[in-house]
């Protein structure tokens, strides 16, 4: 099945060849004009960017967000007029209003679990990887590819839009637990900003729906001569993972969006019962507010995975190339990825262990749950093993992999304890748990998103990013990562309960003040360094240097294309594949990485693969002299790791 | 090529400062436009505030500019070391800089980890003042070592394989790709390890939930609402009465049912103070008039959602008095506290009760205080039910017959 190219691709291959010539051939979209190739684009490449650039500018909002109200954390007694200039009469005379800071807290959690690490990670690389690396021409429907960004556009704007309204953006949390969603009346935030708020999550909905089948399709249907599903890159089979699980969970937050739209607007009682609101008795009788729970978790803890596992899939392929070594593991990897899938979908209880939930299913969310933390553990020991006896490269990609795994360790052995149900009882809705998420989710990845920007770069934008400065982004943000979360542990282990607008009014909390302020201080350090990848980034994409063809010697099918991108991804014949992509290091090779187009007959022929299409511009690593068995030479500051300046001194122009 | 590239970078940063400009500028003329307006409203005068606030423009914009000319100060400096080719780490090896700075923050790393177990630990929980919560600290030292040894071990290893295994010329990395037995082996430890943790979970969860008490449990109501806590503790019947929340009133603020006998000699408790017997088993009953709450009292391990339409409960056994945790913690002005434990609206924050731990005696005394139901708030007759502005098609509801939970 794999050798055929099927209708789509080879419509893909046509809209290409047929650039000059016939342009009498029923389809009209043959010319390219601004509109089709960087507006309503259908080729995966330029989705990916729309994706990616989309969810910075998400992220970068987000973030923000959460300074305004770390800094009302750290100081809440202290007027800060400059706030009145940023959110206007949510901070009269500088003191922030407690309802818009549970609406900031809202937006912020949307934010960055849907629209940044969920469209934006998943949304991106699965768009730029999967027909790259299984060797396809395009997505299986790339119309409908298209259309998955749009609608991800179009919710983006509304949430934004709901941001600038009279009442204000949504206030009931990311989890938006009815009843207080569901009443308008129960908080300024669940007026027409929630009803907004679930408009654009609906439409959010429809666009990862939309991509998820995309993504599945062309990973079954559409691989390239060759490669088997046990060739594919580990990130392949992270996406293919993360679309399935989006296309199985996605569609419950739907049914329980839309019948908390009927309670709040037809009247129904799916979610309330006996209410009592601001001294008026409400008429809905037979609803239960847990149901909702047991919705949204469904949905809710299959995205946590959703969200991690891109980024393990991109992990794994980076400390592989960069560690110059196979993953250790391949098969116990994509067994763990399965496991965690399968588990994922009968864990969501543990978000609701306290919510007066039955005992007896209590117990058995504690088994599946601790359950997932064992595939979770193979995976860190598979990382440790694949860096152990390798020979790393520190590319900034390959540092923020290296956090990231750093960074899951931390996070989910804290999962652990949440995991426990009577460990959680006394830790739930605590800063425990923010911590917990932030360090695992937050920030594991949210590493990985970094380090794919970084190593695939140059496959988006045909550019290098500057090293030193990725260098710089990842240190200060590895240490901010810890300082920010890492305290936040004894915080909730001193009792002190999420989403509290101060933590003046109780003695558990009000001990904390000092520590407040270190958490605020480095949490402005750690989104001020994100400047410095914003700067790297629009910089280096339009003035970075050239890169070559495969810039970090992988092996992956991707970095057989031009690095212009074209049309169909290959000028010629798809690439098919001989082996699985990580032969790094191969004793007898002539190099350090055989590529997987590369054939038995091919290395027996001598073929130089390793100057292929980076010539003597090679920014990597010096042909060994020898070949065979001889270690490749290297000489990283002379080669990958040089910034503009050995650029110019080598294009001596 | 440098020079295309500072010509490039030169305009980046012209275009950058145009943009501020027009910002300020633009800032300036909406804000102006603001005042004007205002001063129109006020009338003829000019306001003087409108004055000021062009003077904190005028500041402003300076501080903006003084904040561009520092960015360009920089940019500059930076393009021209490159210009005169001053490059101070032009002979560093990043790699090798790299692969130490992963030992030097595995280092920095463990000292703020032992700095903030000096410093924030102690600020932790003390050991649970409850029977169950005994139970739970067990099971979180067992946890925490646990996972503290994992910790300690693979990020330490992380760090070290990061350092040790750095790109050197003289080495090829080995080809592993596989080895079942290692896999199998960090399958299987974990797994058991976690069954240890599993099985004590288990145990203590339905310990929590099906707890061998002496006595019977004391029955007090919580109830809370947007944003305030009410209790309600039995008369002398130790029963708590029926209640039905369309008979909330503002004189019957839990919707008690004045036709239950039992219901009359109930206390209806406005103080922000919860008072327990220690050493007796007490059971909280949690009720939500509105949204969702969360009964949260972090020093017994106390927690369980108040739900509208849902009684939920949690029974424990406190174990040490206010004064003794005071004594033991060497802080006078300790309390324990109740708090919100799930987010219910904008004051949130805001619900503080404080827990007061007493002997038998004084617990009795303070109970036999306080006024009953009946006699304080009561009408004679039961208050009919309050209208409800449902829409028509659902006046069928309110016809239902009255649902009564009864607490015990
Ligand atoms: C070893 C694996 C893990 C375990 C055992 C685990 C366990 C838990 C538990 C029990 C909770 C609920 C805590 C509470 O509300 O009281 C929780 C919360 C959470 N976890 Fe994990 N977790 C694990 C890994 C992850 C991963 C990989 C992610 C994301 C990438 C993640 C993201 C979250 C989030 C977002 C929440 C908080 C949701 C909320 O209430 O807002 N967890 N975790
Ligand atoms: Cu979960
Ligand atoms: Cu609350």
């Amino acid at each position: 099945m794999a050798s055929e190219l099927s209708p789509q691709a080879v419509h893909a291959l046509h809209t290409h060849d047929a650039h000059g010539a016939h342009a009498d051939h029923g389809h009209h979209h043959h010319k390219e004009s601004f509109i089709t190739k960087y507006v309503f684009s259908q080729d995966h490449k330029m989705i990916a960017k729309q994706f990616l650039i989309t969810g910075i500018v998400m992220g970068f909002i987000g973030g923000l967000m959460s300074l305004i109200f770390r800094l009302q954390l750290a100081y809440p007694d202290t007027p800060m007029p400059f706030l009145e200039g940023i959110v206007g009469k949510w901070a009269k005379d500088g003191t922030l209003d407690p309802s818009f800071y549970m609406s900031l807290v809202t937006l912020h959690g949307t934010i960055m679990v849907f629209f940044v690490l969920t469209a934006g990670l998943s949304g991106t690389f699965s768009n730029l990887l999967i027909p790259y690396q299984i060797g396809a021409r395009d997505m299986a429907s790339p119309f409908l590819n298209m259309l998955s960004y749009w609608f991800f556009f179009t919710s983006s704007v509304i949430m934004i839009v709901s941001i600038f309204i009279e009442s204000g953006p949504a206030g009931p949390g990311w989890t938006v637990y009815p009843p207080l969603s569901a009443l308008p009346q129960s908080m300024p935030g669940s007026g027409l900003g929630m009803t907004l708020w679930l408009v654009s999550m609906t439409l959010f909905i429809v666009s990862s729906l939309m991509g998820a089948l995309n993504y599945i399709s062309t990973i079954l249907n559409m691989r390239t001569k060759g490669m088997s599903m046990t060739r594919m890159p580990l990130t392949v089979w992270a996406f293919l993972f993360t679309a399935i699980l989006g296309v199985l969970s996605f569609p419950v937050l739907v049914s329980a969006v839309v019948l908390l739209i009927f309670d709040r607007s037809l009247g129904t009682s799916f979610y309330l019962s006996e209410i009592v609101l601001q001294g008026e008795v409400l008429a809905n009788e037979g609803g239960s507010p847990i149901l909702f729970q047991h919705l949204f978790w469904f949905l809710g803890h299959p995205e946590v995975y959703i969200i991690i596992m891109p980024a393990f899939g991109i992990s794994s392929e980076i400390i592989a190339t960069n560690a110059r070594k196979p993953i250790f593991g391949y098969r116990a990897m994509i067994g763990s990825l399965m496991g965690i899938s399968f588990l994922s979908f009968i864990v969501w209880g543990h978000h609701m262990f306290v919510t007066g939930m039955n005992p007896f299913l209590g117990t058995v969310f504690i088994i599946a749950t601790l359950v997932i933390a064992v595939p979770s553990a193979v995976k860190t020991f598979n990382y440790l093993a694949t860096l152990w006896q390798g020979n790393i490269r520190f590319t900034p990609a390959m540092l923020f992999s290296i956090g990231l795994v750093s960074l899951f360790i931390s996070g989910g052995l804290t999962g652990l304890w949440l995991g426990n149900a009577p460990l959680d009882v006394p830790l739930h809705n605590t800063y425990f748990v923010v911590g917990h998420f932030h360090i695992v989710m937050g920030s594991a990845a949210i590493f990985g998103m970094f380090a794919g920007v970084y190593h695939w770069f140059p496959k988006m934008f045909g550019k290098l990013m500057n090293a030193r400065l990725g260098y710089l982004h990842f240190w200060l943000t590895f240490a901010a990562a810890y300082m920010v979360f890492f305290p936040m542990h004894f915080i909730g282990l001193a009792g002190v309960p999420r989403r509290y607008y101060a933590f003046t009014e109780f003695d558990i909390a009000s001990k904390f003040m000092d520590l407040n302020v270190f958490i605020t201080w480095s949490a402005i350090l750690g989104v001020g360094a994100q400047f410095i990848f914003l700067y790297n980034f629009v910089v280096s994409a339009i003035w970075g240097r050239k890169s070559p063809q495969n810039p970090w010697r992988a092996n992956s099918l991707e970095w057989t294309t031009p690095v212009e991108h074209i049309h169909g991804n290959w000028p010629g014949e798809i690439p098919a594949v001989h082996r699985w992509p990580f032969d790094y290091s191969k004793p007898g090779a002539p190099q350090d990485f055989i590529p997987q187009h590369i054939s038995e007959q091919d290395l027996k022929d001598g073929k130089n693969y390793w100057d292929e299409g980076g010539g003597d511009d090679h920014p990597v690593v010096a042909a060994p002299s020898g070949g065979g068995a001889s270690a490749p030479v290297i000489e990283p500051e002379k080669v990958y790791y040089k910034d503009e300046t050995s650029e110019a001194d080598q294009a001596g122009a | 090529m440098w020079k295309n590239w500072t010509c490039k970078a030169c305009t980046l940063a012209v275009f950058f400062l145009f943009l501020a400009t027009a910002h300020v500028a633009f800032g300036q003329k909406t804000l102006g436009a603001e005042a004007a307006a205002r001063a129109a409203e006020a009338g003829p005068v000019v306001d003087p505030a409108a004055k000021g606030e062009w003077v904190s423009i005028l500041i402003k914009a300076v501080q903006g500019l003084g904040l561009l000319l520092l960015l360009l100060v920089v940019f500059l400096t930076s393009r021209l070391a490159r210009l005169v080719d001053f490059d101070p780490f032009k002979n560093w090896n990043a790699n090798v800089m790299n692969a130490r700075m992963f030992a030097v923050f595995g280092a920095i790393f463990a000292g703020f980890i032992l700095y903030e177990l000096k410093y924030h630990a102690p600020y932790i929980l003390p050991s649970s003042a409850s029977v169950h919560g005994a139970e739970i600290d067990n099971l979180y030292n067992i946890t925490l070592i646990m996972t503290g040894l994992v910790f300690v071990i693979t990020q330490a290893l992380l760090f070290f394989y990061a350092f040790r295994y750095q790109n050197s010329p003289r080495r090829k990395a080995l080809y592993y790709p596989d080895n079942h037995k290692l896999e199998l082996i960090w399958t299987l430890v974990p797994a058991l390890a976690l069954a240890v943790v599993v099985l004590y979970g288990v145990k203590v969860w339905n310990d929590i939930h099906h707890p061998q008490l002496a006595q019977e449990p004391i029955r007090i109501e919580v109830v809370a609402e947007q944003f305030k806590w009410t209790l309600r503790y039995s008369g002398d019947d130790a029963t708590l009465g029926k209640y039905d929340y369309k008979k909330i009133t503002g004189d019957n603020p839990l919707g008690l049912d004045s036709l239950d006998k039992a219901a009359h000699d109930d206390k209806v408790v406005y103080t922000k103070e919860l008072h327990l017997p220690v050493n007796r088993p007490v059971t909280l009953h949690a009720r939500a008039k509105d949204v969702l709450h969360g009964m949260y009292i972090p020093h017994f391990a106390v927690n369980v959602y108040a739900v509208p339409g849902m009684p939920t409960q949690f029974t424990f056994t406190p174990t040490m008095t206010t004064d003794q945790m005071r004594r033991k913690t060497g802080n006078p002005k300790f309390n324990y506290e109740m708090a919100c434990g799930q987010l219910c609206g904008s004051s949130h924050y805001n619900m503080r009760v404080v827990v007061i731990i007493e002997d038998e005696a004084s617990y009795k005394k303070w109970v036999a205080e306080q006024p009953t139901w009946i006699t304080k708030d009561a009408p004679a007759t039961a208050p009919e039910a309050p209208k409800s502005d449902a829409p028509k098609g659902q006046t069928a509801m309110n016809q239902i017959p009255v649902r009564t939970a009864s607490l015990q």
